[in-house]
């Protein structure tokens, strides 16, 4: 540990060095009438920095086999590179340039629209990206995770040169964290990014403790339905939690590991091994700084989405009712301290979990201490945080009119 | 990269195992891999390979249906199974100390199977909602329409997971035939990788693969292949919900035992569109932008694989891509590839490899699946075929056999 900002650890036993750069605010910040900023961006940090240009960034990166991508998502934007030992001192003052001396290039940043522009449209390809959209819409309706992080179509077209130039410039000043992790040369690291940490204010922008607003109480709908040519119909059925940072997530990703985690999970088992009604059922809590989403999905032929939702439903709202079992609560307390190793192997994962957690503002041993909370709860606890969350589920539906109908006509 | 230091030994009854040791690796892996995919399958077993893949997880002779699940989870383990065309897998991930245990039950699970009518009719149900959520997918619609074009009526070009009636014509009892008809000790291997235990050949055969796998060694005629013809042609398809047109180019590759033209084929894979320098990439998407995506893979099977290029892009510029598609591919067979291209193309296919190995899964699936079929690659091994290539070798062997007569192309635009 160098400083608040920059985390190194040297790995001996490989020749691969990963970072990560994470700075703080993603999509949730974007203004308004300018939906996608924050991932436009993102994307067109790869495209030009200090006194590189788009072809010289790819042919440094690409002749030294490496890999750099930068994406926001809706809390942050990520810069990774993977590359060799060989090459580390050599390609990272590339990271630092993207953050500190961004380079937008007119031609490259309307390359990166219509590429944008593109993408959010093969969205529509995907019936569970539609579903998600819609059940997004309506759970964080107006607030700050309620858009996709790629924006809208029009919000693109209209997003100026000078929009990106404004918020490239506040990069340097926003929190940020970068972690290097594998066969560094950790002195050559230091001396690299020694100067980011003096330049850096570090304003903080928002602090763990704030919640996104909340739903509009007098929401009088918890459904939505979107209707499109196709044989399946795709289940979302959940609400949005709470941070990170708050004992609550790990209850409920207990939770979350009881319900459809692994193929002895409750919804595993009712839906795909006792039935036959899905192949693919499970839990969608993604990490989010606030309050993310948990939401079971599953498709399923429509002509048996119905009994699919009844299962679904039924699975949740037993939980808000009854206790897990003692078997139930151990199964699912060794899946979730189980899923720690199983998302910790490689140099990649161990850095984006670091990034992500100093990110947060939460401490960097967090998932040691999560093990010890997660030993100590019981049953109670569990059903207590799932009726304070999820207890007013809303449901998302995409398929065919003929399915989307039929499970209205039963709910 | 640091290798992982290997071992490997046969059993009593012909199973094959490998292991390879990491160091300190907080979890090991236990791949079992067997010559069982679904060019093994006679006419009216389409998708039976993999349907029993499913149904390998609904109880054995010693294991009751859900057991293997709970008891694996219960140790903090995790576990997963793969169907391919050439072969199956099915694998563990568990606490090191719980390999003797992890063992046991994965051999239950493959080698000792129930096959209950019951749950053979419920899984059914089950695969026939996998196959309903990849035809509701555009981009799988277009890829499997491109394997049947290019191997047509051959077992490359069926679906992996075959059709609604294949599988309603399928039963409980041909299932159970095609289990003892490949899976037999000769067609397996066990492959494990992680902090692999000193007595590690020991625990292996005092286990229960160790057990099971002497009874299978019965000598039954695996089907005859027929021959491998990869067709070319040229189709024009209309797809449900595809919001951008696709051309889909197929090229046909060599087997995989042919590892110095399948190298050479990632290879070319990365020198076409790999990162923004590659040639299409840099042509179509930065210069030109005519293009949105643009990416090649390189799928290589055991009795002659395929190179796919696919290009999305506009419906109004699906001809003026094609056709820059072709002419950019022409060039290089014309003038040659420069050695800078060559160089950035060869780094980034070693690094890949090198990137690929890092955890026990990993590292388990690729060894498991070499010894398999009598391959021994090792990363250095991989970079000496790599400097037996050069430029003018990648143009001649494998550059001018890619012209629009060689390919099966497909071109997907909005129904």
């Amino acid at each position: 540990m160098i400083n608040s900002n920059l985390n190194l650890e040297f790995c001996e036993s490989t020749n691969i060095v990963v970072a990560k750069a994470w700075i703080r605010e993603g999509s949730r910040s974007d203004p308004k009438n300018k939906k996608g900023l924050h991932q436009l961006l993102a994307a067109s940090l790869t495209r030009g920095c200090g006194e590189y240009d788009s072809d010289q960034i790819a042919d440094i990166i690409e002749s030294s086999g490496a890999y750099l991508r930068s994406d926001a998502n809706e809390d942050g934007i990520l810069i990774s590179m993977k590359c060799t030992q060989e090459d580390h001192l050599k390609l990272l003052p590339i990271i630092k340039l993207m953050i500190s001396s961004p380079k937008l290039n007119k031609e490259q940043i309307k390359l990166e629209k219509e590429l944008t522009i593109q993408a959010i449209k093969r969205q529509k390809e995907n019936p569970y990206q539609l579903a998600y959209k819609s059940w997004k819409k309506l759970v964080y309706n107006k607030t700050d995770y309620e858009h996709d992080t790629l924006g809208t179509i029009y919000d693109i077209e209209n997003t100026t040169l000078n929009d990106l130039e404004c918020l490239a410039k506040e990069l340097i000043c926003r929190e940020k964290v970068i972690v290097i992790k594998g066969g560094i040369d950790k002195k050559g690291v230091e001396e690299i990014f020694g100067d980011s940490n003096k330049k850096n204010n570090r304003i903080k922008v928002s602090d763990t403790t704030l919640q996104l607003s909340k739903v509009n109480s007098i929401e009088d709908s918890k459904i939505t339905l979107e209707t499109i040519d196709s044989s399946q119909v795709v289940i979302m059925y959940g609400n949005k939690s709470t941070n990170h940072s708050n004992n609550d997530d790990i209850n409920l990703r207990v939770l979350s590991c009881h319900l459809g985690s692994g193929m002895s999970s409750v919804l595993f088992k009712r839906l795909r091994e006792q039935n036959g009604l899905a192949y693919d059922v499970g839990i969608y809590n993604p990490i989010r700084e606030y309050n993310t989403p948990f939401i079971i999905h599953c498709s399923t032929n429509k002509t048996k989405a119905v009994e699919a939702y009844k299962h679904i439903k039924d699975s949740l709202h037993k939980t808000f009712s009854n206790e897990l079992t003692n078997e139930q609560l151990e199964l699912a307390k060794t899946k979730l301290i189980s899923s720690i190793n199983h998302h910790s192997q490689t140099i990649a994962q161990k850095s984006e979990r670091m990034a992500i957690l100093l990110g947060y503002g939460m401490k960097e041993d967090f998932d040691v201490s999560c093990i010890e909370h997660v030993k100590s709860l019981t049953s109670k606890d569990i059903m207590d945080t799932a009726n304070k969350y999820l207890d007013e589920p809303y449901l998302s539906l995409c398929g065919s009119e003929e399915g989307l109908q039929l499970i209205k006509n039963n709910l | 990269m640091k290798e992982p230091v290997t071992e490997k030994w046969i059993l009593e009854g012909g199973a094959q195992c490998i292991s390879a040791l990491v160091p300190n690796a907080p979890l090991l892996c236990l791949d079992i891999w067997c010559k069982a995919g679904s060019i093994n399958e006679k006419k009216g077993e389409e998708g039976l390979a993999h349907f029993l893949e499913h149904m390998l997880f609904k109880g054995s002779g010693k294991l009751a249906k859900g057991d293997f699940d709970l008891k694996i989870e219960s140790i903090g383990g995790s576990s997963n199974a793969a169907t391919g065309y050439d072969d199956v897998h099915y694998y563990v991930l568990i606490p090191p100390d719980k390999i003797d245990q992890g063992i046991d039950l994965l051999a239950q699970l493959v080698l000792n199977p129930l096959f209950d009518k019951k749950e053979f009719d419920l899984e059914r149900e089950v695969v026939l909602e996998e196959i309903a959520q990849q035809n509701d997918q555009p981009d799988e619609t277009i890829f499997q329409s491109l394997l049947e074009e290019c191997w047509s009526n051959q077992p490359y070009g069926r679906p992996i997971l075959g059709s609604e009636y294949s599988l309603k014509g399928t039963s409980c009892d041909s299932m159970k035939s095609f289990h003892e008809r490949l899976y037999l000790a000769r067609n397996i291997v066990l492959s494990i990788a992680g902090n692999v235990p000193t007595n590690i050949k020991d625990i292996v055969q005092n286990s229960e693969f160790g057990a099971l796998t002497k009874n299978i060694t019965k000598n039954i005629d695996t089907i005859n292949q027929s021959d491998h013809i990869f067709y070319t042609g040229y189709k024009e398809l209309k797809v449900e919900r595809l919001e951008s047109s696709r051309i889909i180019i197929g090229w046909e590759l060599p087997p995989t035992k042919d590892e110095f033209n399948s190298i050479g084929a990632d290879i070319i894979s990365s020198l076409l569109a790999e990162g923004r320098k590659s040639l299409l990439v840099n042509t179509l998407v930065e210069k030109l932008r005519l293009v949105n995506n643009i990416d090649v893979d390189v799928t290589t099977l055991e009795k002659g694989g395929v190179l796919i290029l696919e290009a999305l892009c506009e419906e109004k510029n699906i001809i003026k891509v094609e056709q820059h598609i072709h002419a950019l591919i022409s060039d290089i067979g014309k003038n040659g590839i420069s050695k800078e291209d060559f160089n950035r193309a060869k780094k980034l296919v070693l690094n890949s490899h090198c990137f690929y190995q890092e955890t026990p899964r990993q590292i388990a699936g690729l060894k498991g699946n070499q010894h398999l079929w009598g391959r021994s690659t090792s990363l250095s091994k991989e970079k000496e075929i790599a400097d037996k290539w050069t430029p003018n070798k990648l143009k001649d062997r494998i550059i001018n056999n890619f012209i629009p007569e060689n390919s099966f192309t497909i071109i997907a635009t909005q129904k």
